[in-house]
């Protein structure tokens, strides 16, 4: 049976096969089909899904945990005051929730290298890890927090999935430590040590440095969301999936022996979290923590493929290159083997991937073996996501795994593609898609959230699917996103609520500054007024320039119904139009935006944006980095840059597709009634205190009414003394009036996003709206809540 | 650098110098002292000898105090006004001074705790002093603002502010002070080393590794003082009379007690129960059995042979351990 080049690896499964199983046993036939070896039992699922072996107990605690992890923290829930992400699914939500993120969800980490060479992280509005926060609502922070000038070593970070955490924390310390080869004795050119977290062996985050899931929990939670909260108590810890309790002091005594420790779990964080954001710490109950981390660690291992002929040819190839040196296939764990392809020790990378970010005994160099399971689903890869394809991450391994892609460097082009069959079918494939729609997904009906405004014909639906599959699409390095910066790395990367193509929460608002001078003016820094939230350069923050001083958050509005009001011809702009206050002298002016070439802006916070053409072209080059091709009498987007990748970057029949998709997306349907009564009252109240003056109800279209309560003006509604953003013909306190049509499911409000509710968000209207706000503080509570209870059906 | 070593077989001497057999076994343990039950976190010991021995700790708003007259242990009475206690040192059984939160500080006279006025609400973590008109008391906000130290004159506390040039790493807190002789030192946050010279407190370098909390300092002559750290990864600074050198031995995890009565070795403890003798000469650890899961916060030896060591729980529901050693001497 001369089928293999390793004999050794062979014997296992021919050990494995030997074994036998019964045949109605279709879970385990499919785990000795795997050449590395059997795999333990019931610990297979597909990605996001429990593990098998959870109790229904357990199943009833893991949904509950999913929903935490889904639950969106307001303010008044203790989001921030300085923040990244307003919910955990927000970094772990690829390809299904529990997983990765695209590069978009990339984060910072800074640190202080003094001139004694000692390492300190850097804070970030408070101390935050290391973790630079990039928003902050806050009297006294910045929309852009302010980082230390002293920083001088910067690293980017990639989400990481969290499939089979539960299982590697039931890994013993013994045997992670049975692969460590510090001085790498055998002579193989690869070491390995572990990583140690309070005394313990490390297993989770890039660089191992987190050895328990609940610490791996409560650090970013506070880190990246400011939520606070109190360690878990012993009870909880002793129901956990993965026992937590007993504490270290009983892991460390067998019969006098100190130090021999089966795992670390019980040496989570031990002391509460707080901040000063005026909510009361615990901001997170224990329960809730509980029902967190006990959805964490039930999450299954990716669920492997059956072997096929090519892939078991892309194992032997895996084995020979030297991968499961490191990637090592299966780890001994209490169920059974695990096959996380990966030994869990930090790694000397080499020198084009080191970036200086130490991590408790790692050192800038030195990495995780980040475990292969489910690989397929969960791109971008390597620690920042530099690496868009499996193939471009081989080509990036430098450092220990230098000889293996050098290895890699010589196969031909057949075996690199058994190499990555193999890889490809460690978990995930069935559900891997080229941003978070999941495959197979149907176009919603017309008139649905999402879906076309009308029927579309065989051809329209299908350039509607393809424009809706551009913008859900994830674009990495190898496309030219980012080069150099980017704020997303898809259209939906920031439009996504309710579906896609809806608002974004305020962890992806854009952030605008500026510098206002002694004269009071506006002046645009050299980079322009965004200041963009990541990079692909690695080595920096996106520093705003050091005079800058006036920051703005930009939420993400929905992008509902663009056909419809680009449809709204540009006479019904100008009748609105009161820009003197004089035509109705009622306090309330409204002025057209005219933007580049004399053309009236309708489209942006500050009606910066004259059509959805040119919408597409400034959204690809601005937000994603991306160069296009030129179009006839289009001015917006870039059409070269300095990257090495060919321009243009998105193709025309891209850009075309995707400006079909947003101009043909109905309008947002209205909310099913709730209390017909009160929502007739609250329609009337809208009226009464004015709020129609500017959130026009109806305006006439091509295709008829278009409901989007909106004059699509510039309307000064901030107070007076407020420093902002010019933009196009919008002063600084000007905005457009925001169509209110979807309000209902497209939280959070205001062009800052920090108005989680539709009450805090009139009660924040201010300069022209000062008059109607007024009215609206006047009125009963009933009328009050018949007005938000109207507004809640749009 | 991780050693193990449990047993360790001793040649004790007798009087006249004659080498005796030590007893048959000689283990390291480390067992309670008292029942702690219902009591506060623990968080500093000191004493004058081994029938005279303070344990201060508490809770949230209500300080406490131990003491051991060599056969029991007895809450003493501190004065209401007394927050959670953490950390204590004398000069005599009736002389004696202990610092905590939110500004506490008393002076313990033979007969009764009183308070002291401090002038601050701020957290006060470490108090030393060469006699009892020269004491120093140090603390700070953790994450606010900027350390606080404070001189006693037997009368009353002059607060010292550290100017930048004293504190480039931006400390927050400075947690303990210790000195001998000539030299007087205080350590804190961000691995920050600071030296009295003529009066004046200088900052020192600790080297690279010196880039994490130092919680404690102990010494036993002008150059031999161990300083111990580290949150997440423990940290080993030791003075050699003329520099500071640090240590992250791998694997152990942050330190937070260090007591020394002899210059070859350093008892110390910290996070998750964690006890063990630290030897400067090869900068090797030997660790003892873990009995608690409580961090042990503090470390002191009574002269006699006898260790005790404390920690607890700094949060609600607070709960502390006070811990004897006996073997390994």
């Amino acid at each position: 049976m001369a089928w293999t080049r390793t004999g050794w690896r062979s014997g296992v499964l021919v050990a494995a096969l030997s074994a036998g199983c019964a045949k109605d046993d279709s879970a385990a036939v499919a785990l000795i089909n795997v050449g590395h070896g059997p795999i333990a039992p019931d610990i297979m699922a597909p990605l996001g899904d429990p593990a098998p072996y959870a109790t229904a107990e357990q199943l009833e605690t893991f949904a509950r945990g999913k929903e935490v992890a889904l639950r969106r923290f307001e303010r008044e829930d203790g989001l921030g005051p300085a923040f990244n992400v307003t919910f955990c699914a927000a970094c772990h939500e690829k390809p299904v929730t529990g997983g990765s993120a695209g590069m978009y969800r990339n984060f910072f980490l800074a640190a202080t290298v003094d001139e004694d060479g000692a390492y300190f992280v850097a804070d970030s509005a408070g101390t935050a890890g290391g973790v630079v926060r990039m928003y902050a609502y806050s009297d006294d922070v910045p929309a852009r927090p302010e980082m230390d000038p002293d920083i001088n070593i910067t690293g980017v970070r990639n989400p990481i999935p969290f499939f089979g955490v539960g299982l590697m924390a039931e890994l013993d310390e013994a045997g992670l430590l049975s692969h460590e080869d510090i001085d790498d004795l055998d002579g193989d050119g690869v070491s390995g040590r572990a990583n140690y977290d309070q005394g313990f062996v490390g297993r989770f985050g890039m660089k191992s440095q987190t050895v328990s899931i609940e610490g791996f929990i409560r650090g970013p939670l506070f880190n990246h969301a400011g939520i606070t909260t109190d360690p878990l108590t012993d009870e909880q810890k002793a129901r956990l999936p993965v026992d937590s309790s007993g504490g270290a002091a009983a892991a460390r005594s067998v019969a006098g022996m100190a130090r021999l420790i089966d795992q670390g779990q019980a040496a989570a964080p031990s002391t509460p979290l707080v901040d000063d954001d005026g909510v009361t710490d615990p901001e997170l109950s224990t329960d809730d923590l509980f029902d967190l981390v006990s959805y964490a660690m039930l999450l299954a291992a990716p669920l492997v493929d059956e072997e096929t002929e090519q892939s078991r040819r892309g194992q032997i190839i895996f084995d020979d290159l030297g991968c499961a040196t490191c990637h090592v296939p299966r780890q001994a764990g209490p169920r059974g083997p695990v096959p996380l392809y990966s030994d869990l020790l930090i790694h000397d990378m080499g020198e084009d991937l080191a970036d200086g970010i130490q991590q408790m005994e790692a050192e800038g160099y030195e990495f995780r073996t980040q475990p292969l399971w489910g690989l397929s689903a969960v791109g971008p890869y390597l620690h920042d996501g530099r690496a868009t394809t499996i193939e471009d991450a081989i080509w990036l391994h430098g450092g220990e795994a230098q000889g293996a892609r050098d290895r890699f460097e010589e196969l031909s082009q057949d075996e690199v593609d058994d190499l990555v069959e193999f890889l490809m079918s460690l978990g995930g494939r069935d559900q891997y898609s080229t941003g978070l729609i999941a495959p197979g997904t149907p176009v919603p009906p017309p008139l649905e959230y999402g879906g076309p405004y009308r029927e579309l014909s065989a051809d329209e639906l299908a350039t509607f699917e393809a424009g809706r599959e551009t913008f859900d699409h994830d674009f990495g390095v190898r496309d030219g996103m980012g080069n150099p910066r980017f704020n997303g790395d898809s259209c939906r990367a920031c439009h996504f609520d309710p579906v896609v193509g809806g608002s974004g929460p305020s962890d992806v608002n854009v952030m605008r500054h500026g510098i206002v001078n002694a004269d009071g003016q506006f002046v645009n820094p050299a980079v322009g007024s965004v200041l963009h939230k990541s990079t692909t350069l690695h080595e920096m923050l996106n520093w705003p320039q050091d005079d800058a001083n006036v920051f703005e958050h930009r939420q993400t509005p929905h992008l509902f119904g663009l056909g419809l009001i680009e449809s709204i011809p540009e006479e019904t702009l100008l009748a609105l139009a009161d820009p003197n206050d004089d035509a109705v002298p009622d306090g309330i002016s409204g002025k057209v935006s005219i933007v580049d070439g004399g053309r009236i802006g309708r489209f942006g916070w500050k009606a910066q944006v004259p059509t959805i053409d040119e919408f597409v072209r400034d959204a690809v080059t601005t937000e994603l980095g991306m160069t296009l091709d030129l179009q006839p009498g289009l001015t917006f987007g870039k059409v070269q840059d300095n990257d090495d990748v060919a321009d243009p970057e998105y193709d025309l029949t891209r850009t075309e597709e995707l400006a079909f998709f947003l101009e043909m997306m109905a309008g947002p349907p209205r909310a099913p009634s709730v209390d017909a009564e009160a929502e007739a009252e609250g329609e009337v109240v809208f009226a009464q205190v004015g709020c129609d003056l500017c959130h026009v109800p109806v305006l006439d279209g091509a295709e008829g009414p278009v409901a989007l309560y909106s004059d699509l003006l510039l309307h000064e509604i901030l107070p007076a003394d407020h420093l902002g953003i010019e933009e196009a013909s919008a002063a600084m306190r000007e905005f457009r009036t925001a169509p209110l049509w979807g309000l209902s499911a497209t939280a959070p409000y205001t062009h800052t996003g920090e108005a989680d509710t539709i009450d805090q968000a009139i009660r924040l209207h201010d300069g022209e709206a000062v008059t109607v706000r007024a009215a609206y503080e006047a009125l009963t509570d009933a009328q009050r809540d018949a007005l938000l209870a109207f507004l809640n059906t749009l | 650098m991780r050693t193990i070593a449990l047993v360790v077989a001793l040649v004790a001497c007798s009087k006249d110098g004659e080498e005796t057999a030590a007893p048959p076994t000689d283990v390291v343990q480390w067992e309670p002292a008292f029942d702690t039950s219902g009591m506060g976190a623990m968080s500093g010991v000191w004493g004058t000898g081994p029938d005279d021995v303070f344990v201060v700790g508490g809770s949230d708003g209500a300080g406490e105090v131990h003491h051991f007259d060599g056969s029991s242990w007895t809450p003493m009475t501190v004065p209401a006004e007394a927050d959670l206690v953490v950390w204590a040192y004398g000069f005599a059984p009736d002389d004696v001074f202990a610092v905590g939160v939110k500004g506490t500080a008393m002076h313990y006279d033979g007969a009764a705790w009183t308070m002291l006025d401090t002038g601050t609400t701020e957290d006060l973590w470490g108090v030393f002093g060469f006699a009892n008109d020269d004491v120093w008391v140090v603390g700070g906000n953790w994450g606010e603002d900027v350390p606080l130290m404070l001189h006693w004159d037997g009368a009353a506390f002059t607060p010292y502010t550290l100017d930048p040039a004293q504190n480039d790493r931006g400390a927050t807190s400075i947690f303990k002070v210790w000195g001998i002789g000539s030299k007087l030192f205080a350590v804190g946050e961000k691995g920050l080393i600071v030296q009295l010279v003529d009066g004046d407190w200088q900052q020192v370098s600790g080297g690279a590794e010196a880039n994490d909390d130092f919680v404690s300092l102990w010494g036993t002559s002008e150059d031999h003082i161990v300083a111990v750290g580290g949150r997440s990864g423990a940290r080993i600074a030791e003075y050699d009379g003329t520099s500071w050198s640090t240590i992250a031995p791998s694997g152990m995890g942050g330190l937070s007690a260090v007591f020394m009565d002899d210059p070859t070795q350093a008892v110390i403890g910290g996070i998750y129960g964690t006890t063990a003798t630290y030897f400067p000469d090869d900068d090797s650890v030997v660790e003892d059995p873990v009995v608690t899961d409580f961090d042990v916060h503090a470390i002191w030896g009574d002269g006699a042979g006898t260790y005790y060591g404390v920690g607890g729980q700094f949060f609600d529901p607070y709960a502390g351990v006070v811990l004897v050693r006996t073997g390994g001497s």
